[in-house]
């Protein structure tokens, strides 16, 4: 791994203490073209890991707040009458952008949601007729609360399949805590903190990422996981081909933070459970209907061919 | 790319290149002729040394007036530039200006390339086995220095590259083999080439004295004889080639404005015909080689009325051809213009021969007995049977028979067929071949220019034509053993190869015959192998498809399946491949289970070898090895070849103990 690199994933998790996991799978989402979903309860760090990655990146970044009455347009931009030219003139919304935090997605109605989610999938913007391509690169780093919570509309899961990976922040150990008790503000230490990566940069490392082996073993391998998804009973729907696609991917950048031109089983595994969390869902009725911990049945059911 | 071009270019690969590029010219050496070959060894002199002083390295003018001088040299030599001695001269001088004049990676393909095509030139010059051998090692070499261009870095071993050229090779052999099988053939040659320079050693039509004893100084080969059955003893393997009726007083022919004609010729067997197969080397002749007497003509050719074997055209290429002979035999009358024609007397006869005769002819009631008589003479006087005889200069016959009395078989021939015509008994000297020796190893006969012989054939009433041999009268031994070629003194008696000598000769004798063997069947299978071959191969495999498309399609048919059979070998290795990798590391793993620290199914290798070094860290180098050639070899992209075996060698090798 480039010291660029190195130095990035060290100045987040002086950020975000103790959360070193999360903030390298975040690093790998992106390294992977994958847009990056952050889950977790309200006050826990999600807009601060995204502002995190934003700044520490060097893209122009925009942030949305998204709420219950967001319009399209406000994300998307809008035609506007000009008087003097007589004509419709397009004013780009904060979708234009290198980088997007939209936070609290869960927050919008679906119409607002679905805007930005083309958006991510085809990376370009259809208003009036006009098609507006999107900037190279294009991240979206989205924040949702627990879906349980009041006043949210949750993603379907057609669209949570957009994201290559979703984390969870979790609580701060005692002495991580501790210490952002004690310490700075967070917002004032990120202002202060250097940008730590070049654009360009980061345009090469994704084809880096493109370029690690995946030997035919390892695809035996996801192929069993896939497989096996599909088979037991635990699961509602089994994992779909684009799901595939995310875990390789994802297990391509991951191998490549760790400084291999090779993606191990251990790759996989380590991105499995963000890349297919938000994917599964168990059968039945129980009320925690996505979950780790079925990655951790599912990872530890299937061998390693 | 430039750093990766002047990694070609290292002196090293210039060298073999050189190197390899001077192999595949040096047996051209033989067919260009000294100025070209002494340019030649200048050029790549010129070569080597620039590679050691770079200074030497010529300039595109200087190269530019070398291309010039090899223009006109080779001009000046031949008068063309084209055919296929001018050309060949052409072609080698411009590779190596090719060589010489090497500054990017494409100059070593182009030289490699034209390599391979002055490697195939060769075979228009020379196709015998030990050619294809040495050129099939040139071939080797250049591929593989075609390989080593290719490579990224240069490999560790010289015999990585040649293993690799072997394996391709090798897996290009089935289609080489059905292209050289089933692929059409074209009869005729696309150019044909005169082998006029090359000086072909056997029989003239005239035989003057002394002619025969040149021929035997050579020991090539004129023909090879497979009998079908039991071959007939040594005292009947006269190979019968030409008849001659006709003298001048000094040598015999047979006069081309009289041809003897082919009329059909009744021929009364007493015996068996013999069945055999004959391999005759090119002479440049009509005319073909059978055991005394043919009775049938093989392919394209015609029996004549003398009884000899006349084919169409002359034999330049090596031949094979199915005889029948009988070996006693009774022929029909002698027409009067043929009786008066071995008959017919030069004025060379003397009195003294006259004499002689009458003499005999007084003894004598009938034909035979004057035969007899004669070869009784031969026997009793001091007759010496030599390979050096004394020149005869002014009546051959008459100083042979009365002063010198030393002579090879066509004095003997020669002066007897004379003395029975001066008796008015129709004779006549034919030419050919006497015994051959026998290759134990590949049942067949050879038949070398020392084997030539000269003998006679005379008409008895009762009898027809009866082979009588003179030479045999005097030195019955000529007959049974082959001659030991060491030329005494003039007139010296000749010697022969009575019993084989010792131990160590009769090894040489086996290798001999080993290397002969080998040869015929390469002239015959590959070489020889015909439009006619073909058909009659598909034929007995029950196909009866005629045209030429046709075969051509079946032909790439035939490629495409054995493509296709490559292809799928390929895939399946390398799934065999990832099993054989995957077993071994389970033997690791049941190894290191036993001590307690079991992979589990889902376990990833480097957590394994982590978790088993933590436990046991006095193996840990041991493991983190082991699981990192594991790791390559089932992960990375490309593992080399030699890679499994080695780690292989360090499971087998990895036998912990239980603390």
């Amino acid at each position: 791994m480039s010291a660029e690199l190195q130095k990035v994933i060290e100045a987040a998790s002086n950020i975000l203490l103790g959360k070193q996991e999360v903030v390298k799978l975040s690093l790998a989402c992106l390294l992977a073209r994958g847009h990056l979903l952050i889950e977790d309860l309200p006050g826990v760090g999600k807009t601060t890991l995204a502002h995190t990655l934003a700044h520490l990146l060097g893209l122009h970044y925009q942030r949305i707040q998204f709420t219950s009455d967001l319009l399209p347009s406000d994300i998307i931009g809008v035609s506007i009458y000009e008087r003097n030219e007589h004509r419709f003139q397009f004013h780009p919304g904060p979708v234009f952008a290198q980088l997007i935090l939209a936070d609290e997605i869960n927050r919008a109605t679906p119409k607002a949601q679905s805007a930005l989610l083309e958006a991510m999938e085809e990376r370009q913007v259809t208003t009036d007729g006009q098609t507006h391509g999107l900037p190279e690169p294009f991240f979206v780093i989205a924040t949702q609360n627990p879906s349980h919570q009041v006043g949210t509309f949750p993603l379907p899961e057609s669209q949570l399949d957009r994201f290559l990976m979703r984390v969870h922040i979790g609580y701060p150990e005692r002495n991580a805590e501790r210490e952002l008790l004690a310490g700075d503000d967070r917002r004032q230490m990120l202002q202060r903190m250097p940008v730590a990566m070049n654009k360009l940069n980061l345009v090469d490392y994704q084809h880096q990422v493109s370029q690690v082996h995946v030997a035919d073993a390892l695809i035996d391998y996801c192929q069993d996981i896939l497989s096996f998804s599909r088979h037991s009973p635990d699961y509602r729907h089994g994992l779909s081909p684009r799901a595939g696609l995310a875990i390789l991917q994802g297990a391509r950048a991951w191998a490549f933070l760790e400084g291999r031109k090779l993606v191990l089983p251990e790759d996989l595994q380590a991105v499995l459970p963000a890349t297919v969390g938000h994917r599964l869902q168990a059968a039945g009725d129980s009320s925690e209907s996505q979950g780790d911990g079925m990655v951790k049945n599912l990872l530890s059911a299937v061998p390693i061919p | 790319m430039q750093h990766s071009l002047e990694q070609t270019l290292t002196f090293r690969l210039m060298l073999l290149l050189s190197l390899f590029t001077g192999l595949a010219i040096l047996p051209h050496g033989m067919n260009l002729s000294l100025p070209i070959n002494l340019y030649l060894i200048a050029l790549f002199g010129w070569r080597l040394s620039s590679l050691y002083l770079p200074n030497l390295q010529p300039g595109r003018w200087l190269l530019l007036l070398a291309t010039f001088g090899a223009i006109f040299l080779v001009y000046s030599h031949y008068q063309t530039l084209i055919g296929r001695d001018a050309g060949v001269a052409l072609l080698v001088n411009m590779l190596l200006l090719k060589v010489i004049e090497v500054k990017k990676r494409r100059d070593i393909y182009v030289s490699v390339f034209i390599s391979y095509f002055v490697v195939t030139t060769q075979f228009l010059f020379s196709q015998s086995i030990a050619m294809a051998l040495y050129l099939l090692m040139v071939v080797i070499c250049l591929t593989a220095l075609l390989l080593e261009i290719n490579r990224v870095k240069p490999s560790s071993h010289i015999h990585e590259p040649i293993l690799k050229t072997l394996i391709i090779g090798i897996q290009a052999l089935p289609i080489a083999l059905i292209l050289f099988v089933i692929f059409p053939r074209i009869t005729q040659p696309l150019w044909n080439f005169t082998t006029g320079s090359s000086a072909i050693t056997g029989f003239s039509d005239r035989v003057t004295p002394g002619a025969i004893s040149q021929l035997i100084e050579s020991s090539e080969v004129a023909f090879r004889v497979q009998f079908k059955q039991p071959p007939p003893p040594t005292e009947q393997r006269y190979w019968r080639g030409l008849v001659l009726w006709d003298t001048d007083g000094y040598s015999w022919y047979t006069d081309r404005s009289q041809p003897v004609g082919y009329d059909s010729v009744e021929l009364t067997q007493i015996s068996d015909p013999i069945v055999y197969q004959v391999f005759l080397e090119p002479h440049n002749k009509h005319w073909l080689y059978s055991l005394d007497l043919p009775i049938a003509a093989p392919a394209n050719s015609r029996l004549s009325r003398d009884f000899q074997l006349i084919k169409k055209q002359p034999v330049t290429q090596p031949l094979l051809y199915n005889g029948r002979s009988a070996t006693h035999y009774r022929t029909p009358q002698l027409p009067p213009i043929l009786r008066r024609r071995a008959l017919q007397l030069n004025d060379n006869v003397t009195q003294r021969q006259r004499d002689l005769v009458s003499q005999w002819q007084a003894r004598s009631l009938n034909d035979q007995q004057i035969v007899n008589e004669a070869l009784r003479y031969f026997n009793t006087q001091p007759f010496v049977y030599t390979l050096t005889p004394p020149r005869y200069i002014n009546n051959a016959i008459d100083e042979f028979l009365f002063e010198g009395r030393e002579g090879f078989c066509e004095h003997y021939a020669t002066s007897f067929t004379q003395l029975m015509r001066i008796a008015a008994i129709p004779a006549r000297l034919v030419l050919g071949y006497q015994g051959g020796e026998y290759n134990t190893l590949g049942d067949y006969f050879i038949v070398r220019q020392y084997d030539a012989h000269a003998w006679s054939e005379v008409w008895l009433e009762d009898r027809g034509w009866v082979r009588v041999d003179p030479t045999a009268a005097v030195a019955p031994e000529r007959v049974n053993y082959p001659i030991r070629l060491n030329f005494g003194e003039e007139g010296s008696p000749a010697l022969f190869n009575i019993d084989s000598s010792g131990f160590v000769g009769s090894i040489v004798q086996q290798f001999a015959y080993a290397f002969d063997s080998a040869n015929v069947q390469w002239e015959r299978w590959i070489i020889g192998y015909s439009r006619e071959h073909q058909f009659n191969l598909m034929r007995s495999f029950g196909f009866n498809i005629f045209t030429t498309t046709q075969w051509g399609l079946i032909t790439i048919g035939m490629i495409a399946v054995s493509l296709l059979f490559v292809g799928l070998h390929i895939t399946w290795q390398g799934k065999q491949q990832q099993t054989r990798v995957k077993r071994t590391y389970d033997r690791f793993c049941r190894r290191l289970s036993r001590l307690g620290i079991s992979r589990r199914p889902y376990e990833g290798p480097l957590d394994f070898a982590r978790r088993a070094s933590r436990r046991r860290p006095d193996l840990a180098e041991q493991i983190m090895r082991i699981s990192d050639h594991y790791i390559q070899l089932r992960y990375a992209a490309r593992s080399t070849d030699m890679a499994y075996p080695l780690f292989a060698r360090q499971v087998r090798k990895f036998r912990p103990r239980r603390r």
